[in-house]
C-alpha cells in the first residue's frame, strides 16, 4: 500500500463514520481534514486561525453527540499520518535550526484548535521524528550544535539552552560531550579577549579564570546539570586557560621576548609558572627562533638591533627557563649570523661596557643606530636592576639578599658594576624559590661573550678601542666609564686563565699604556712647570711596542718639516725628554698626534679646527706655499700619500682648499663665496648636459634612479662588510620597497657599482666583492 | 691664509737611542733584539712588565746590547765567567753614552744582584688608581 492510499484510507474510514452518523457533516468533515493537512499548503491552515466554518466544523464534530472515541481516534492517526508524510517528504532540506523550528510549529499549530492530542503524545511523536532528524540528517546536525557554539560566544543562554534541550530531547539523553566542546571553545574565546594584550598583568590565567566563572559557571552547571562546586569539571576549565595561555603567548612570542621587553616581565614570569613540560618549551623557543629570523636576521637590519633583539631574547628566556636550558639554543642560532658581521664585537663592548655611544661614532652612525646603541647599552646596563621590584604586584617575592638596593650617594654605574663583579649564582633549589633577580644577572655577560669564538677576539677589539680612546685623550685623565670598562674588562676576561702568551701580554699592554699616560702626566708638568717649555703642548709619550693595536707606530721613521715656531717648540720637548729620560729618545707620530688650529682667512672668517697633525701639516704647507700638486705635498712634507690625500679631500669638503682640475693643484680657499660656486658648478654641470649624447643622457637617467637604492646598499656593506654583485642584487630585490623601486639587470647593478667605486664610495676588493670606502 | 696652532697634543714614541745605530741606515726589526732574551731593546726582560725606566737598557764596551737584568742574570750564573754570551769578551758598560749613565754607578751592584723574582713584584695595578679617574 502506498502512502497516498493509506491516507485516502484513512479519510474514507473517518467518511465512513460519519455517514453513518450523520451524513449532512460529511463536508465539515472535508474541511477540516484539508485544514490540517500539513501536505495541503495552498488551502491548508497556513498559520492562520481556522475560518467560522471550519471553527464551527470542529466545534460540530469534536463536541457534537455525535462523536464517538473511534472516531477522535481515527482523526488523530489520520494527522499523525499526514504530519509524518510531510516530515519524510522534506526532512532532508532542512539545513538550520530555525526551519526545524518552523516546521514543528506548522505541525504543532493545527493541534491548538483539533485539541485532540495529550501532550505527552504530541511530544512523544515530535520525539520520534527529531530523533529521526537527527539521525539521518548529519549536516543539520552539525549546524545545529555550531549555532549552540555561536549563541554561546555571543552569550545567548537563553536561546542556547533552547537549542541544547532539542538536541537532548532529540537524542533521548543528555549530551555532556556536546556541551563541554561548548564549553572549551567559549574558554578558548575568552581567553584570547581577556590575555591577548594583557602582558603587564601577573596573573592573568586565575584572573580570567575568576571572571569566567563568575560569569558563566552557573548557566553551565544548569545545562550540565552538575553542581557548581563539581571540581573536577573547573579544575579542567583551569587548566584549559592554562593551556590558552600558553598558546597564546607562544604565538606572542617575540613580541614578550624584545618588543615588549622589559614591560613584559609579569606576563614572562606567569608563563614560566605555567610551562611544566620541555615539549611546551621546545615549542616556545621554537617559534621564537622561527619569528626572530623572519624578523631580526635579514641584512636590512643593523649589528646594533640584532644584537638588542638577542640581548633581550637572552634576557627573557633567562626568565622563563629557570633550567637555563634553553638558551643556548638562541646562541648557537644567532651566532653565525653576528658573526658575518665585522661590528659586531665593537657594537657588544661599547655597549656592554656601557661607553659613551658618542665614542663609537663613525662617519656612517645615523641618529637611529645611535638610539638603538644607547637602548642596547641599557639594556645590558640595567640586567641588573631586580625585576621582581616592578612587577610582583602581589608582594609574594621579596628582594633576595644579592638584589641590588641603589645607593642614591654612589654613581648608579659604578654601584652596578660592584654589583655585577661580586655576584654569584646561587643554588638552584633557592633561585626556583624567589630570586628572580638572580636568574636576571646569572652571567649575562658570559652567556652573551659565548656568542663570539674566543674571548680573544673582545680582548683585541677592546684593546683596539681602548688604544684609539688613550691615543685621543686631550689630557691624561680618562673618563671613569672606561676605568670601570677596564675592570670588568679585566675581570670578566681574566688574564690569569690565559695559556697563550700572547692574550696575555695583551692584557699587560693595556697597563702600560695606563702606565705611559700617567708618566707622560708627570714629565707634563715638569716640563711645564720647572722646565718653563710652552704649554700650548700637551705631550704623550708612549712605549710603542705596547701600542701596537689598531695604530701603527713601526713604519719606518721619517722626520716631517713642522712649521718653524712648533718645530721649535717639539724639539724643545724632544731635548727635554732627553735630558730627563738618559739614553732614549723620540719620534713624532703626526697621525696619532691631535692639534686644534685657528685658521684667519683673506675674507676675515676665523675658523677653528681640531685635526690630526698630519692634516694641519698639509694645510700648512699649501698656506705658506700658495698651491701644490699631491706630489709636491708628500714630497714636502714627507707623510704617506695616503696621509696627504686623506687630509686634502677633508680641508676640500671643509672648504678651505680648492683643487683645480685644469693645474691638478691644491690652493687655499681665502674667498668664500657661495653665488659664484653655485653659478660655476651650475654652468659646468648644464654643459655636461649640452655634450652628452642621448646613450650617456639614459646612463645618467639610470644612475639617477639608482641613487634612490644607494642607502640600501650603503646599509647592506655597513652590516654585512663585502658583498658580491650578484649577492646585492638579490638582496636589493628582496630589500627595496614598491614605491621606491628597483627594477636594474644584474649587469645595470655592475655597472653602478663600478661607477660608484669609481668616486669612491666603494672599493673594489681582490676577489670581486664590494665595500664601503674607508 | 693665518694657520696658528692653539693646541698641540703630540704622541711621541720613545726608544733606547743606541750610538751609531742610525735610524736611517737600519731595517725594521733588525738587529735590535736583546742577545739573551731576544725581546725588542725597547720592550722588557722576561720578568719585567714596564719597559722604560723599570727595564733599562745596556751597551757592552763590545757594542752588545742588553736589558740590565738579563746581562745581570747571565753574569750571576758561574759559567758566564763574567764574559759577554755574545762575543765571550769581558762584559763591562761601555763609557760615555747616554744610555749607561744611569747605570755606570750601580754597575757594581748590578753586576753582583739577581733580577726581580717576578712579575708580582712590580705589578702595581694602574686600574685600581683613583687618580686616574676623573668625574
Ligand atoms: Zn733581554
Ligand atoms: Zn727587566
Ligand atoms: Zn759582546
Amino acid at each position: 500500500m502506498t502512502l497516498s492510499d493509506e491516507g485516502r484510507e484513512l479519510s474514507e474510514q473517518l467518511h465512513s463514520l460519519l455517514h453513518d452518523v450523520d451524513s449532512s457533516l460529511e463536508d465539515d468533515l472535508e474541511g477540516i481534514l484539508t485544514w490540517v493537512n500539513p501536505n495541503e499548503p495552498g488551502s491548508n491552515h497556513q498559520m492562520r486561525p481556522p475560518s467560522l466554518r471550519v471553527k464551527s466544523a470542529i466545534k460540530s464534530l469534536l463536541n457534537g453527540v455525535v462523536t464517538s472515541e473511534s472516531f477522535i481516534d481515527l482523526l488523530g492517526k489520520y494527522m499523525i499520518f499526514q504530519t509524518r508524510k510531510h516530515f519524510f517528504l522534506n526532512y532532508q532540506s532542512l539545513l538550520y535550526f530555525k526551519d526545524v523550528q518552523k516546521l514543528e510549529r506548522y505541525y504543532e499549530f493545527p493541534t491548538r484548535y483539533v485539541n485532540i492530542f495529550s501532550s505527552e503524545e504530541w511530544c512523544d511523536e515530535m520525539s520520534g521524528l527529531r530523533n529521526y532528524l537527527i539521525r539521518q540528517n548529519s549536516g543539520l546536525k552539525n549546524n545545529i550544535q555550531l549555532r549552540l557554539e555561536q549563541l554561546v560566544h555571543e552569550d545567548d543562554f537563553d536561546m542556547a539552552c533552547k537549542i541544547y534541550e532539542w538536541l537532548c530531547q532529540a537524542e533521548g539523553r543528555l549530551l555532556p560531550e556536546i556541551l563541554v566542546d561548548v564549553l572549551l571553545s567559549k574558554v578558548k574565546l575568552f581567553a584570547s579577549k581577556n590575555m591577548n594584550s594583557a602582558w603587564t598583568q601577573r596573573f592573568t590565567i586565575m584572573e580570567a579564570y575568576n571572571l569566567f566563572v563568575t560569569n558563566y559557571w552557573s548557566v553551565f552547571c544548569r545545562m550540565l546539570q552538575c553542581m557548581e562546586d563539581d571540581h573536577e569539571i573547573t579544575n579542567e576549565i583551569y587548566r584549559c586557560f592554562e593551556e590558552e595561555f600558553i598558546r597564546i603567548r607562544t604565538s606572542q612570542v617575540f613580541d614578550i621576548f624584545v618588543t615588549g621587553f622589559p614591560t613584559t616581565k609579569p606576563t614572562l614570569l606567569e608563563l614560566r609558572s605555567v610551562l611544566k613540560t620541555s615539549v611546551k618549551y621546545t615549542e616556545l623557543i621554537t617559534e621564537f627562533l622561527y619569528q626572530f629570523e623572519s624578523k631580526m636576521l635579514n641584512p636590512s637590519i643593523t649589528t646594533a638591533e640584532i644584537l638588542l633583539s638577542y640581548v633581550r631574547a637572552i634576557k627573557s628566556i633567562l626568565i622563563v627557563d629557570v633550567s637555563f636550558r634553553y638558551f643556548q639554543l638562541l646562541t648557537n642560532f644567532v651566532r653565525p649570523y653576528l658573526m658575518e658581521r665585522h661590528d659586531t664585537v665593537a657594537t657588544f663592548l661599547y655597549a656592554m661596557l656601557g661607553l659613551d655611544a658618542s665614542d663609537l661614532s663613525s662617519k656612517n652612525s645615523t641618529s637611529t643606530h645611535m638610539s638603538i646603541a644607547s637602548q642596547l647599552s641599557a639594556e645590558l646596563r640595567g640586567s641588573h636592576q631586580p625585576i621582581s621590584s616592578s612587577t610582583a604586584e602581589r608582594g609574594n617575592l621579596p628582594h633576595g639578599k644579592h638584589a641590588l638596593s641603589m645607593n642614591p650617594y654612589e654613581p648608579a654605574y659604578q654601584q652596578i658594576i660592584d654589583y655585577y663583579l661580586h655576584w654569584n649564582p646561587e643554588p638552584a633549589d633557592s633561585i626556583q624559590a624567589n630570586n628572580d633577580q638572580a636568574l636576571i644577572s646569572k652571567e649575562l655577560f658570559d652567556i652573551i661573550v659565548e656568542l663570539f669564538d674566543s674571548k680573544d677576539v673582545i680582548v683585541r677589539e677592546f684593546l683596539g678601542l681602548f688604544t684609539r680612546k688613550l691615543l685621543g685623550l686631550r689630557g691624561y685623565k680618562l673618563e671613569s666609564n672606561w676605568v670601570q670598562s677596564l675592570k670588568v674588562v679585566k675581570k670578566k676576561l681574566d688574564f690569569k686563565t690565559y695559556s697563550s702568551a700572547q692574550e696575555f701580554s695583551n692584557i699587560n699592554n693595556i697597563d702600560v699604556m695606563l702606565r705611559d699616560v700617567k708618566h707622560s702626566e708627570e714629565l707634563c708638568s715638569l716640563m711645564h712647570e720647572k722646565l718653563g717649555l710652552s704649554d700650548r703642548i700637551i705631550p704623550k709619550f708612549v712605549s710603542y711596542l705596547f701600542w701596537n693595536a689598531h695604530s701603527d707606530f713601526s713604519a719606518l721613521p721619517k722626520d716631517h718639516p713642522l712649521p718653524k715656531e712648533l718645530e721649535a717648540d717639539i724639539n724643545n720637548y724632544k731635548k727635554a725628554y732627553t735630558n730627563v729620560k738618559k739614553g732614549r729618545k723620540l719620534r713624532l707620530h703626526p697621525e696619532q698626534s691631535i692639534v686644534e688650529l685657528q685658521l684667519r682667512l683673506a675674507d676675515g672668517r676665523d675658523l677653528n679646527y681640531e685635526v690630526t697633525l698630519d692634516e694641519a701639516l698639509v694645510l700648512s704647507y699649501l698656506s705658506s706655499n700658495g698651491d701644490g700638486t699631491v706630489e709636491e705635498i708628500v714630497k714636502q712634507t714627507n707623510l704617506d700619500i695616503s696621509q696627504v690625500e686623506k687630509s686634502l679631500k677633508f680641508w676640500v669638503k671643509s672648504s678651505i682648499l680648492r683643487y683645480s682640475t685644469e693645474t691638478s693643484r691644491y690652493s687655499v680657499e681665502e674667498r668664500q663665496n657661495v653665488d659664484v660656486k653655485h653659478a660655476v658648478e651650475r654652468q659646468s654641470s648644464s654643459e655636461i648636459v649640452n655634450a652628452t649624447d642621448s646613450v650617456d643622457l639614459q646612463q645618467q637617467q639610470f644612475i639617477d634612479s639608482m641613487q634612490k637604492v644607494l642607502p640600501f646598499i650603503k646599509g647592506m656593506l655597513t652590516n654585512l662588510g663585502s658583498l658580491k654583485a650578484d649577492k646585492i642584487h638579490s638582496f636589493l630585490k628582496m630589500a627595496v620597497p614598491k614605491e621606491i623601486g628597483y627594477s636594474a639587470t644584474p649587469s645595470q647593478l655592475q655597472l653602478y657599482l663600478n661607477a660608484l667605486v669609481e668616486e669612491s664610495k666603494l672599493v673594489k676588493t681582490p676577489n670581486g666583492a664590494f665595500r664601503l670606502a674607508k | 691664509m693665518q694657520l696658528e696652532f692653539k693646541k698641540v697634543y703630540p704622541v711621541f714614541s720613545w726608544s733606547w737611542d743606541i750610538p751609531g745605530d742610525d735610524d736611517a741606515d737600519r731595517e725594521i726589526g733588525d738587529e735590535d733584539l736583546c742577545g739573551i732574551c731576544r725581546v725588542s731593546y725597547n720592550g722588557t726582560c722576561p720578568g719585567c712588565k714596564y719597559p722604560g725606566d723599570n727595564c733599562p737598557l745596556v751597551i757592552g764596551e763590545c757594542n752588545h746590547n742588553f736589558h740590565v737584568h738579563c746581562i745581570q742574570q747571565w753574569l750571576a750564573t758561574p759559567t758566564a765567567k763574567g764574559l759577554c754570551p755574545m762575543c765571550r769578551q769581558q762584559f763591562s758598560l761601555k763609557r760615555g753614552v747616554a744610555i749607561n749613565e744611569g747605570q755606570v754607578e750601580k754597575l757594581a751592584n748590578l753586576l753582583l744582584q739577581p733580577r726581580p723574582a717576578a712579575l708580582a713584584a712590580d705589578d702595581q695595578d694602574m686600574m685600581m688608581d683613583q687618580e686616574f679617574a676623573v668625574r
